[in-house]
C-alpha cells in the first residue's frame, strides 16, 4: 500500500511536471533551391538574377534561426550574427540577406489568440504588427515521409495565403509536419496545423528543422517593441502611397 | 480534386490523462486510406473535447498526441452514423533527449509560381497586353497603365524572365500584342523567387509574361502625324521590335513646333537608364549638362525646325555578353532672338546698354554609343563602351547694341564642327570573401574647330586690336583645339572584419592639349592684316599629368557609419607657347570625409566633407589674346596652377509610408581659400579680361528643403531654397566684394482622383538680392501655375494648363507679367488604335519670357522671345 502510495505521489509529480508548460526549442536553417540551378540558365532567369541567387546561396548557410514553444505560445526569430557594414566593392550578400529579416519576429499566443509580428520597415521603423488568430485553409494530404525519427504528413496552403502575409499570387506554400510533435507551430508564423512543422517551403525557399532541444531553461517573451499597427492598415497604407 | 459533396458524419469524444484529468490543445489527426479523401483534424478544447468531421464508409487511421504524453492510434471502419470514441494518454516516460536532424530539404521540381493561361479569359478581340489584364480575376488597369493585382501594384514586367526594355509597366502593357502571350504569371515577394540586390524587406509584384512558341518576335509602335497654324507640321514615329535575344527601339521627329519629342528622360533610358548610371557616379550629372542634354532642355525659340532620328539596340550576342548601342541624329534649324538691358557696374556711374541679338542657327550632329557588357562568372564583370560625337553647326547673329558709348550694328558668322570620341573601360574582379578589385580606364580624343566672321562698319575694340580704317570691318577667327586625354584608376577593396574596411585607390589622369588660334582683318581689297603684332594668336600646348594615391577607412560606429579619406596627388605639367617652354610640378593633400547615420525611425542623415583642388583647361592658359566676341578679348594664363575649395554638406531624409509624409533637407557650405578670378578692364561696353588665381576667401553656402504629404486623394508639397554667396570683383585695377543671396519658396497642391478631374496647383516667390559696390539690386519672382486634366466618357482626355509670372526689378521699376496657357483635347476610343488630339499651343500668343542674370560687372535683364500661338491637329495610329 505504501509503495502504491509513493508510486501515486511520483506519478503525480511527474503529472505536475509535465502538465506544466515546459518549453521546448528547435533549430532551423534556410535554403534556396533551385532544380539544377546552373550560372548560364538564361534561358529561365536573366545574368544578374543567377549572380544573385547563387551569391545568396551562401549568405543563406550562416543563418540559423529559434523557434521556442510551450503548449500555448511560440516565438520565432532569426540567431543574431555579427555581420558589419557592405563593403563599396560588392560581395554584401551576407550583409544584405541578414539585414532583410534580422528584426523579422513572430509570436503567436493560442490562449490570448493572437499573432504579433516585428517587422522593419523601409522608411517607418520597426513596426509591431498584429493580427487576430485566424482560421487556415491548409490541405492536408495523406502522403508522408521522415524527417529525422519523426513521421511527418505534407499539407499545401493554395489560398487564404494572406494569413501568413503572403498574397495569392505568390508561390504555393507546402510544409510537412509531425502529429509526434502535439503543437501547432512552425518557421516563421506557419502553424495551424496538428502538428510541428518541420519543413516549409514558398516555392524555393525552404525552412527546415536540424533540432530539437526539450525542456530548455528559457522563456518566451512576448513581442512589446516596435509602433503598433494592424496588419490591414500597414497594408492599407501601402496600397495608397 | 472536385468530389461531390457526401454526408459527413461526426466522430467526437474526449481526451483525458490516465488520472482522468482532461487534456486541452491534444491533436487528433484523421488519415484516410483513401487519396481521395480529406484528412481530417482537430484540436482538443478546455474540457479536452474533439470533433471530427469524416467520409462515411472510408477507413481513418487515427493519431492522437499532446506534448508531454504518449502518441495514441485508432483505426475506424467505415463508420456510417455519428459515433464516440475517447482516449486516455499516459505520461511520456522515456527521457526527452536532444535530437540533431540530419536532413537536407529535396529540390524543388517546378517552379512553383501562379500563372494563368491566358486562352481561358480571353475572346479574342483584345489587342494589347491591357486589355488581357482587364479580363484577369483581380486584376486592375488603369488608363495609365498602372496595374495593380489584388490591391497590390505590380512595379516591374518581364517578358519571358527578362527585363522588358527599361522595367516600366507602361510601355509593356499599352503595347505588347494581345495574340503573343501565352501564359501571365505573378511572382509576389519577388524577392524570395528572384531576388534583386539592394531591396530593402518590400513587397514587390512582377509580372512576368510568357509568350507562345511561334510568337516570341513582335513589333509595336506607334504613329503621329499633324498639321496646323500657321504652316505647323510634325510627324513623329515610334516603333519597338522585340524578340527575347534583341530589341530594337527608333524615335524619330519632324516638326517645326519647337516641341522636341525627344526628351532628356529617353536620353536617360537611352544611356542605360538611371540604375546603370548610378554606378558611375557623377556620370548622370555629366549628361544633364553636355551639350545635348542642353539642347534638349531648351524651348525658348522663335521659330525652329527640325529631324530628328535616334535609334537603340540591346542584343545577347552570347549567353554572357550583352551588347547594347545607340545613336541619336538631329539636324535643326532655329531662330532665336533676345532683347537685353545690360547695366554695367562701373566703379564712376553705372551705365545701361540695350542690346538685340537676332540668332539663326542650323545644327547637325550625331551620338553614338556602343557598350559591351560580359559577365563571365559570378566573380567577374567587364564593360566595354565607346561613344562618338560628330557635330557641324553654323550660327548667324545680328547684334545690335545702344548706349551711351556706342551705338553699333555687328554681324556675326560661326562655324563649328567638333568630333569627340571616347573609350571606356570598366573591370570588376572578386579575388576572395575579403577582396575586390576594380581597374577602369577611359581615352577621350575631342577636335573642336570653331571658326567666326564679325562684320560691321564702325571701329571696334579700338587700341585692342590693330584695325586698319577701312569702309567695312571683318575680322576672321580661326580656332583648332585638339585634346587627348587618359584615365586610369585601380581600386582595391578589402574587408578586413565587419566593421572596417580599407579602400585603396591608384590612379592617374593625363591631358595633352593644344590650342590654335589665328586672328586677321580682312580687308576690302582682299589683304589680310594679322594681329600677331598686337599680341594675337596662339600656338600653345598643355600637357598635364597626375598621379595619385589615397586611402579611405571605412568603420562602424553603433549606427554610423564614418569613412576618412585621404588623397596624394603629384603634379606635373608643361606649356609651351611657340618656343617657350615651361615645366612645373606641385604635391597636393587632399582629406575627406563622409559619415551615414540611419536612425532607428527611418532618418537618413548624410555628412560629406572634401578638400577639392582643380586645374584649368587650356583656353584659360593660353596666353596670348583671341576674341571671346565682338566687345571683349581675352588673354589666358600660363602660370595658373590649381585652385583649392573646401565643401561641407549635409542631407537628412525621411520617407514614411505609414503616414504619407516624406521630406528632405539639403544644405552646402563652400569655402575657397584660392579660386580662378576674372580681371576685367572695362571701357564703355568693351573689356580686356584675362585670369588669375586670387587668394582671398570667398563662401557661400545654401539651404534646400523638401517636403510633402498624402492626405487620401489630395498630396500637398512645399519646397524652400535659401543661398548666400559673397566674391571678389577685379575691375578696373579695384577689388570689390559683392554678395548675392537668394530666397525661394514653392507650395504645391495636386489631386488623385479616379473619375474627377484632377487639379496641379502651384505657386513660388523668389527674391533675389545682388549688393554690387556699393549698388544693390533686387529681383522679385512671383509664378504660378495651374494644371488640370479631365479624362471623361472613357474616351476623351481634355488637358489645359496656365502659367503666370510676375517679375519685378525694383530698384529700376521694371515690372513685367508673363504668362501662358496651353489647352489640348485627346480622343481615344478603347480598344481603338486611333486617337485624335486638338491642340492649342501659347493661347494668348505671348511674345517672350523676362529672365536676369549676374555676372562679374553686369546685371542683365532680357526678354526671350518665344514660339508664336499654334493650333494643332494631330492623328495617331498605334500599331
Amino acid at each position: 500500500m505504501k509503495k502504491n502510495i509513493c508510486g501515486l505521489l511520483l506519478l503525480l509529480c511527474f503529472s505536475t511536471v509535465f502538465a506544466q508548460n515546459t518549453v521546448t526549442e528547435v533549430t532551423y536553417k534556410t535554403v534556396l533551391n533551385f532544380a539544377n540551378l546552373s550560372e548560364k540558365m538564361t534561358d529561365k532567369y536573366s545574368k544578374s538574377e543567377i549572380n544573385t541567387i547563387v551569391n545568396s546561396r551562401s549568405g543563406y548557410d550562416a543563418f540559423n534561426y529559434t523557434l521556442l514553444f510551450n503548449n500555448y505560445e511560440s516565438l520565432f526569430w532569426l540567431n543574431p550574427i555579427e555581420v558589419g557594414m557592405e563593403s563599396e566593392g560588392g560581395n554584401n550578400n551576407l550583409v544584405t540577406l541578414y539585414n532583410r529579416e534580422k528584426d523579422s519576429k513572430f509570436y503567436k499566443n493560442l490562449k490570448d489568440k493572437i499573432w504579433l509580428e516585428n517587422f522593419m520597415s523601409s522608411g517607418d521603423g520597426l513596426l509591431l504588427l498584429t493580427l487576430k488568430e485566424e482560421k487556415v485553409e491548409w490541405d492536408i494530404t495523406t502522403e508522408t515521409k521522415k524527417i529525422g525519427k519523426q513521421t511527418c504528413y505534407k499539407a499545401n496552403l493554395n489560398t487564404g495565403k494572406k494569413v501568413y502575409g503572403y498574397s495569392d499570387m505568390s508561390p504555393d506554400i507546402s510544409v510537412w509536419f509531425t502529429p509526434e510533435i502535439a503543437v501547432p507551430f512552425g518557421p516563421k508564423s506557419f502553424g495551424n496545423l496538428p502538428g510541428l512543422i518541420l519543413e516549409a517551403s514558398i516555392g524555393p525557399r525552404t525552412y527546415y528543422a536540424t533540432s530539437i532541444k526539450y525542456n530548455v531553461d528559457k522563456t518566451i517573451n512576448k513581442l512589446t517593441e516596435g509602433k503598433p499597427i494592424t496588419r490591414e492598415a500597414y497594408r492599407a497604407s501601402r496600397a495608397k502611397f | 480534386m472536385a468530389t461531390a459533396y457526401t454526408q459527413q458524419i461526426t466522430l467526437s469524444g474526449t481526451v483525458k490523462d490516465s488520472l482522468q484529468m482532461p487534456l486541452e490543445y491534444a491533436n487528433i489527426l484523421a488519415v484516410p486510406d483513401s487519396t481521395s479523401t480529406k484528412v481530417n483534424f482537430s484540436i482538443t478544447d478546455n474540457s479536452g473535447f474533439y470533433r471530427l468531421n469524416l467520409t462515411p464508409g472510408v477507413r481513418y487511421t487515427i493519431t492522437v498526441s499532446h506534448l508531454g504524453h504518449e502518441t495514441q492510434y485508432a483505426k475506424v471502419f467505415s463508420i456510417t452514423e455519428n459515433n464516440k470514441k475517447n482516449f486516455i494518454m499516459p505520461i511520456q516516460t522515456s527521457q526527452l533527449d536532444q535530437v540533431d536532424i540530419a536532413y537536407t530539404p529535396p529540390i524543388s521540381i517546378k517552379s512553383d509560381t501562379i500563372s494563368y493561361r491566358t486562352d481561358s479569359f480571353v475572346t479574342g478581340e483584345e489587342r494589347k497586353l491591357r486589355d488581357v489584364l482587364k479580363k484577369l480575376p483581380g486584376i486592375e488597369v488603369d488608363r495609365d497603365g498602372k496595374v495593380t493585382a489584388n490591391g497590390k501594384p505590380v512595379s516591374k514586367v518581364l517578358v519571358e524572365n527578362k527585363t522588358f526594355f527599361t522595367g516600366g509597366t507602361k510601355l509593356a502593357i499599352n503595347n505588347l500584342p494581345a495574340d503573343a502571350i501565352d501564359r501571365i504569371e505573378l511572382l509576389d515577394n519577388y524577392t524570395d523567387v528572384a531576388m534583386l540586390k539592394n531591396l530593402q524587406n518590400s513587397e514587390i509584384l512582377a509580372m512576368n509574361i510568357k509568350l507562345k512558341e511561334n510568337k516570341k518576335q513582335f513589333w509595336f509602335g506607334d504613329l503621329e502625324a499633324g498639321g496646323g497654324v500657321k504652316d505647323r507640321y510634325v510627324v513623329h514615329p515610334t516603333l519597338f521590335y522585340y524578340s527575347p535575344e534583341s530589341t530594337f527601339n527608333f524615335i524619330g521627329d519632324v516638326n517645326n513646333t519647337g516641341h522636341k519629342s525627344f526628351t532628356f528622360r529617353d536620353y536617360v533610358d537611352f544611356e542605360g537608364g538611371y540604375s546603370k548610371l548610378n554606378k558611375q557616379s557623377g556620370s548622370y550629372y555629366t549628361l544633364s549638362n553636355d551639350d545635348f542634354s542642353t539642347y534638349l532642355k531648351n524651348e525658348d525659340y522663335k521659330a525652329h525646325t527640325n529631324q530628328f532620328g535616334a535609334l537603340n539596340v540591346r542584343r545577347a550576342l552570347t549567353p554572357l555578353t550583352d551588347l547594347s548601342a545607340y545613336v541619336i541624329v538631329n539636324n535643326a534649324t532655329s531662330e532665336n532672338q533676345r532683347n537685353t538691358t545690360n547695366t554695367y557696374l562701373n566703379n564712376d556711374t553705372p551705365f545701361v546698354e540695350d542690346r538685340i541679338t537676332i540668332s539663326q542657327l542650323q545644327t547637325f550632329f550625331t551620338i553614338g554609343k556602343i557598350t559591351l557588357d560580359y559577365d563571365p562568372s559570378a566573380n567577374e564583370d567587364l564593360a566595354l563602351s565607346t561613344v562618338f560625337k560628330i557635330a557641324n553647326s553654323t550660327n548667324t547673329d545680328y547684334i545690335n547694341t545702344n548706349s551711351t558709348y556706342d551705338n553699333n550694328t555687328i554681324n556675326t558668322e560661326s562655324n563649328l564642327k567638333q568630333l569627340f570620341l571616347n573609350l571606356d573601360l570598366r573591370y570588376t574582379r572578386k579575388f576572395s570573401k575579403n577582396h575586390t578589385a576594380t581597374l577602369e580606364m577611359d581615352y577621350n580624343f575631342s577636335y573642336d574647330k570653331p571658326l567666326t566672321e564679325w562684320r560691321t562698319d564702325e571701329d571696334i575694340l579700338e587700341g585692342l586690336i590693330p584695325l586698319e580704317t577701312d569702309t567695312v570691318y571683318t575680322i576672321l577667327q580661326t580656332k583648332k583645339l585638339n585634346i587627348h586625354a587618359a584615365n586610369a584608376v585601380v581600386k582595391d577593396y578589402w574587408v578586413l572584419n565587419e566593421k572596417n574596411h580599407v579602400y585603396t585607390t591608384l590612379g592617374t589622369q593625363l591631358a595633352f592639349s593644344n590650342l590654335y588660334t589665328n586672328n586677321t582683318q580682312l580687308l576690302s581689297n582682299g589683304m589680310l592684316n594679322n594681329f600677331d603684332s598686337a599680341g594675337f594668336g596662339n600656338d600653345f600646348t598643355y600637357q598635364f599629368i597626375d598621379n595619385f594615391i589615397g586611402m579611405e577607412y571605412k568603420f562602424q560606429l553603433g549606427i554610423a557609419t564614418l569613412k576618412p579619406g585621404i588623397f596624394y596627388h603629384f603634379y606635373f605639367w608643361n606649356t609651351q607657347q611657340y618656343d617657350l617652354a615651361t615645366t612645373r610640378n606641385t604635391n597636393l593633400l587632399l582629406p575627406q570625409f563622409n559619415a551615414e547615420i540611419k536612425f532607428s525611425n527611418g532618418n537618413a542623415l548624410d555628412v560629406d566633407y572634401n578638400l577639392n583642388a582643380q586645374f584649368q583647361t587650356v583656353e584659360q592658359l593660353a596666353s596670348r589674346y583671341v576674341l571671346s566676341s565682338f566687345n571683349s578679348v581675352f588673354k589666358g594664363n600660363e602660370q595658373l596652377e590649381h585652385d583649392l575649395y573646401h565643401r561641407i554638406s549635409f542631407r537628412l531624409s525621411k520617407y514614411s509610408t505609414l503616414k504619407g509624409l516624406n521630406y528632405s533637407i539639403r544644405a552646402a557650405y563652400n569655402k575657397k581659400e584660392k579660386q580662378f578670378k576674372h580681371v576685367t578692364q572695362l571701357d564703355g561696353i568693351e573689356s580686356v579680361n584675362t585670369i588669375i588665381l586670387f587668394d582671398r576667401p570667398e563662401d557661400s553656402w545654401n539651404i534646400f528643403g523638401n517636403i510633402s504629404k498624402r492626405i487620401n486623394r489630395l498630396r500637398f508639397k512645399l519646397t524652400g531654397y535659401a543661398n548666400y554667396s559673397n566674391f571678389y570683383q577685379l575691375l578696373n585695377s579695384e577689388i570689390n566684394k559683392n554678395t548675392s543671396k537668394t530666397v525661394m519658396v514653392k507650395t504645391g497642391l495636386s489631386t488623385h482622383f479616379k473619375t474627377w478631374p484632377n487639379l496641379e496647383l502651384e505657386y513660388s516667390k523668389n527674391i533675389s538680392l545682388y549688393k554690387a559696390i556699393g549698388l544693390n539690386t533686387t529681383y522679385n519672382t512671383d509664378v504660378l501655375s495651374a494644371a488640370v486634366e479631365y479624362d471623361f466618357l472613357n474616351a476623351f482626355i481634355f488637358k489645359i494648363d496656365y502659367e503666370l509670372e510676375i517679375f519685378e526689378h525694383k530698384d529700376q521699376a521694371v515690372y513685367n507679367t508673363f504668362d501662358n496657357a496651353n489647352a489640348s483635347l485627346f480622343y481615344q476610343r478603347e480598344n481603338s488604335s486611333w486617337g485624335f488630339e486638338i491642340g492649342a499651343h501659347n493661347m494668348f500668343n505671348t511674345t517672350f519670357r523676362q529672365g536676369n542674370s549676374f555676372s562679374n560687372y553686369l546685371i542683365s535683364d532680357s526678354k526671350t522671345y518665344i514660339m508664336p500661338r499654334m493650333l494643332l491637329f494631330k492623328v495617331q495610329y498605334k500599331l
